[in-house]
Order: C-alpha cells, then sequence, then structure tokens
C-alpha cells in the first residue's frame, strides 16, 4: 500500500526514508546504551528523514514553498489505547533545489503509559510517522502526504 | 435498595471475603455499616476494625440461628444467592475489568472487559441454577404456566448497549487486530441458563481485523487478502465491510467511518480477495479496519482466526 503521496513514478514519488527513536540512556552512563525501551519520565526524541524525487520533484515543491512541512508522530497502542499524537514540527520549509529532509521531534516526559500487567495497557508501542506539505493552490489538489511506521517501543518506569 | 452498594474494599484491611460477610450479613451501604459499627462502639468501645464488626455479626446471627445458607422447607426451599460485580469503566465507559464474587462462597473471578456470557456461567454455576426445561418437552399444563408468568412479568427497562464491534462511527473496544466474538444474528430472548462458558451458540461470529494504514484524499480500490480461512473449517458466508478513521483522530475503537461493504462465500481452501472499487478515502493518513460477520457452517465458540495479509 503506498505510503506516500503524489505517487507518479518517474515523475514525482516521495519516502520517509528514517523513524529513528533516539533515547537518552541517562539512567546510568556512560555504560548503559540507548535502546527502544524508554523510561516514562524521561523525554526522547525521534530522528525522522524523508525525500522527494522525480522529474517533477522541484517544480512541485517549488509551488509549495510558502507552506511548511507539517511533521508528526504518533505513537500506537498495541494492545488496546489510543493513537497519541507525541509531537509535531511545523519549522522546515520546502525548496525547489532540496530534495531530502530531516528534522527532529521532541517528546516530552509522561507522554506515555507504561504496561500495567493484566490490563489492555500494553506499554508497547508503534510509532507512526506522517509528513504533510499542504497545498494552497487548489484543485485538483496539490498536497504532498508520506508515512512511515517506525519502530515498537516499550515505556517502562525503572522505579 | 436505595442506596448504591458500597464498595467497603476501599477501606483498609477489608478484603473480598470481609466484604462479603459484609453483604451476607445485610450490610450493604455504608449507612448500614456506620449504623452497625456505633451500635457496636457503644457496647465494645472503640476500635474495632469493620472486619471485626463483621465477624462479630456473622458470629451473632449463627449463634441465633439466622443463618439462611441452607433452603428450609418453611419456604418451600426458596433462598437467596447474592452476587457483587464490580466494572472498572475507563472515562468514557469502556469496560476495562469485571470482577464478580459470589457472596455466600465468597467465589470471585475476574475478566478484562465485559464478558456477560462468562458472567451468566458463573452464577449458573455458583447458584446452582437448574437446567431450563426445553418448551418442546415441557407439558402444556407447565408451559401454559411459564407463559402467564412471562406475560405477568414487568418490563424491565434496559440501556442502550453499545455494540462493541461496529466500525462504522460507533463507539467501539475493538481492540487492533483482536476478533469478537459477538454473533451479527439475533438473539433469542430466552437462553438457556445453563449454557457453559464457552458453548457454542452461534453460526455466526464477527471478526474485527486490522487493514494497516494509507493515505487518503483520493478516491481507489483497494484489495485486501484474508488468509487462514482453513481456521473456519468449511464453506461460508460473509459480509465484509471496509472503515477507516484518521490516524490519531479519536480514541481508540471510536470514529470508524464506513467505506464500502460486500457480501459472498468463501472456501477454507483459498484465500479470500476482497476488493473494493472506488473507494473514497477522507484526506490525511488512514486506519483502515476490515470488519467479517461470518456464517460458520457450524456453531463455534470462538470467531475463525481469520487474518488480513500484508500489503
Amino acid at each position: 500500500m503506498q505510503q506516500f503521496d503524489p505517487n507518479i513514478p518517474p515523475y514525482i514519488q516521495g519516502d520517509v526514508t528514517l523513524v529513528k527513536v533516539v533515547d537518552p540512556a541517562s539512567t546510568f552512563p556512560p555504560l548503559e546504551q540507548g535502546n527502544r525501551v524508554l523510561d516514562r519520565k524521561k523525554p526522547f526524541e525521534i530522528d525522522v528523514e524523508w525525500n522527494v524525487s522525480g522529474a517533477l520533484a522541484p517544480l512541485w515543491l517549488f509551488a509549495l514553498r510558502d507552506s511548511k512541512w507539517n511533521v508528526q508522530a504518533y505513537a500506537e497502542s498495541l494492545g488496546g489505547g489510543p493513537e497519541i499524537l507525541l509531537a509535531r514540527d511545523d519549522s522546515v520549509t520546502p525548496a525547489f533545489n532540496v530534495l531530502n529532509y530531516s528534522t527532529k521531534l521532541s517528546v516530552q516526559a509522561n507522554a506515555l503509559e507504561e504496561g500495567d500487567p493484566g490490563s489492555n495497557t500494553s506499554g508497547i508501542y508503534k510509532l507512526v510517522v506522517s509528513v504533510f506539505l499542504d497545498s494552497p493552490i487548489g484543485l485538483p489538489g496539490y498536497d504532498m502526504v508520506g508515512f512511515n511506521e517506525g519502530p515498537i517501543i516499550q515505556i517502562e518506569d525503572p522505579v | 435498595m436505595g442506596e448504591s452498594l458500597a464498595s467497603f474494599r476501599d477501606l483498609k484491611g477489608i478484603g473480598p471475603a470481609t466484604e462479603a460477610r459484609l453483604h451476607e450479613t445485610g450490610v450493604y451501604t455504608w449507612d448500614a455499616l456506620a449504623t452497625v459499627a456505633t451500635a457496636l462502639a457503644s457496647v465494645r468501645g472503640s476500635g474495632d476494625t469493620p472486619r471485626e464488626i463483621a465477624t462479630a455479626i456473622a458470629a451473632r446471627r449463627a449463634e441465633a440461628g439466622e443463618a439462611e445458607t441452607d433452603p428450609g422447607p418453611s419456604n418451600g426451599g426458596e433462598h437467596l444467592e447474592a452476587f457483587v460485580l464490580r466494572l472498572s469503566l475507563s472515562a468514557d465507559g469502556e469496560p476495562q475489568r469485571s470482577e464478580v464474587t459470589h457472596v455466600r462462597t465468597m467465589a470471585e473471578r475476574a475478566w478484562q472487559g465485559w464478558q456477560p456470557t462468562e458472567l451468566a456461567g458463573f452464577v449458573n454455576e455458583h447458584a446452582g441454577i437448574r437446567a431450563e426445561v426445553d418448551p418442546a418437552q415441557e407439558s402444556p399444563r407447565k408451559a401454559s404456566a411459564r407463559k402467564g408468568q412471562t406475560s405477568g412479568e414487568a418490563p424491565v427497562a434496559r440501556s442502550p448497549r453499545r455494540r462493541h464491534d461496529a466500525p462504522s462511527g460507533e463507539p467501539s473496544s475493538a481492540r487492533k487486530g483482536q476478533t469478537s466474538g459477538e454473533a451479527p444474528v439475533a438473539r433469542s430472548p430466552r437462553r438457556r441458563h445453563d449454557a457453559p462458558s464457552g458453548a457454542p451458540s452461534s453460526a455466526g461470529q464477527v471478526v474485527l481485523l486490522d487493514a494497516g494504514k494509507t493515505i487518503g484524499g483520493t478516491s481507489r480500490d483497494i484489495s485486501l487478502v484474508v488468509t487462514n480461512t482453513q481456521s473456519v473449517g468449511g464453506d461460508f458466508g460473509y459480509r465484509a465491510t471496509l472503515a477507516a478513521r484518521g490516524l490519531g483522530s479519536g480514541r481508540n475503537g471510536e470514529g470508524w467511518s464506513t467505506l464500502a461493504s460486500r457480501t459472498g462465500t468463501a472456501s477454507p481452501s483459498d484465500d479470500l480477495t476482497l476488493g473494493f472499487g472506488r473507494v473514497s478515502l477522507p484526506p490525511g493518513v488512514q486506519r483502515l479496519q476490515l470488519r467479517l460477520e461470518v456464517s460458520l457452517p457450524a456453531p463455534s465458540a470462538r470467531p475463525p482466526a481469520l487474518a488480513v495479509a500484508s500489503a
């Protein structure tokens, strides 16, 4: 199933190429390694990279130069619970001569619940990141949107 | 009772056993407990815990021969069986956990979510409800008497039950990728009280499947492949409904909009390919859900373990 729109190869297409969790791993430095089990009480970051390609990509991006990329990260609870908007960034500006983009999303502490054994709150979440560039130029619609289902993380308060 | 049932377990040191003893002795409300505590305190002095109070009351009742656990001949064998049901609900009324206690035996059982069939089975088991006589084998006289009883019963107001498995914009507790055991067929108003928990009750089942995510804003053909059809055990009819909701646009299980549906029959020997033509999708990243109402070749206690193949 397509994960980026427009998807008209080879004229224009795109891809969200990276969704990476950056665990601060600051409980037992310097020995502790960052991983995907995150302390509920601590913030963490998500690196996101995406690109647009094809012969029409520069023209398309130029047409949407007045908009900003909207990048949002959701946590999709496994085993029950809602999708939670973890973080968003609206700072990246498109440019006709830039086809590769990246940003870093900051997730606040206590954004996610840890698991509760025996309940529907698993404390395990799949990250979904969407990138969206709104088109203000009317029909037929020139929005750019894509998403990537990123890593699965677990939230656990070590205390 | 005019007052709601008190949760004595909120008190430190009160467990299910003590609470059940309190209930057994007729103490169901905070007012009743306060009355008993005050009366006992005036006799024994302060410092009695609710546990001591319950024990004392039970002991006095036993001494006085007031225990009514054994049905006596004087009342025709009629006796009371009391159950305490506790429901843990989320803020929006989603059942999280249910727990029932049989007061007389202090037996307990707990389930995740709301499991009325399990609850009925527990009540049947502990109350010793006899098997309901099949009307076909019932004598005309008894059948007539039963019919008269039924018509004389006061109508019971029932709160509207939310369908937990409906995808079309209705509140739902459907778990992602999980199946629902609720049958889509009409249910008889009379149910056999002796049906064991988990017994086959219907030849229809509803299966809810996570069908992934897609980008909306356009109209397109969507094709899904349902696998593991051999779990149905024979040829089966189905009604497939495709629903969507925006990623993060609502709480889990809510806000599904029906996109398309189709019916057909399928064989357990082949995967079931479902094509939905020219589906109009709302803008943005959309989550997709496939609801399958399956007519099983034979009654089954569980929905078949169908799955959607990864795109």
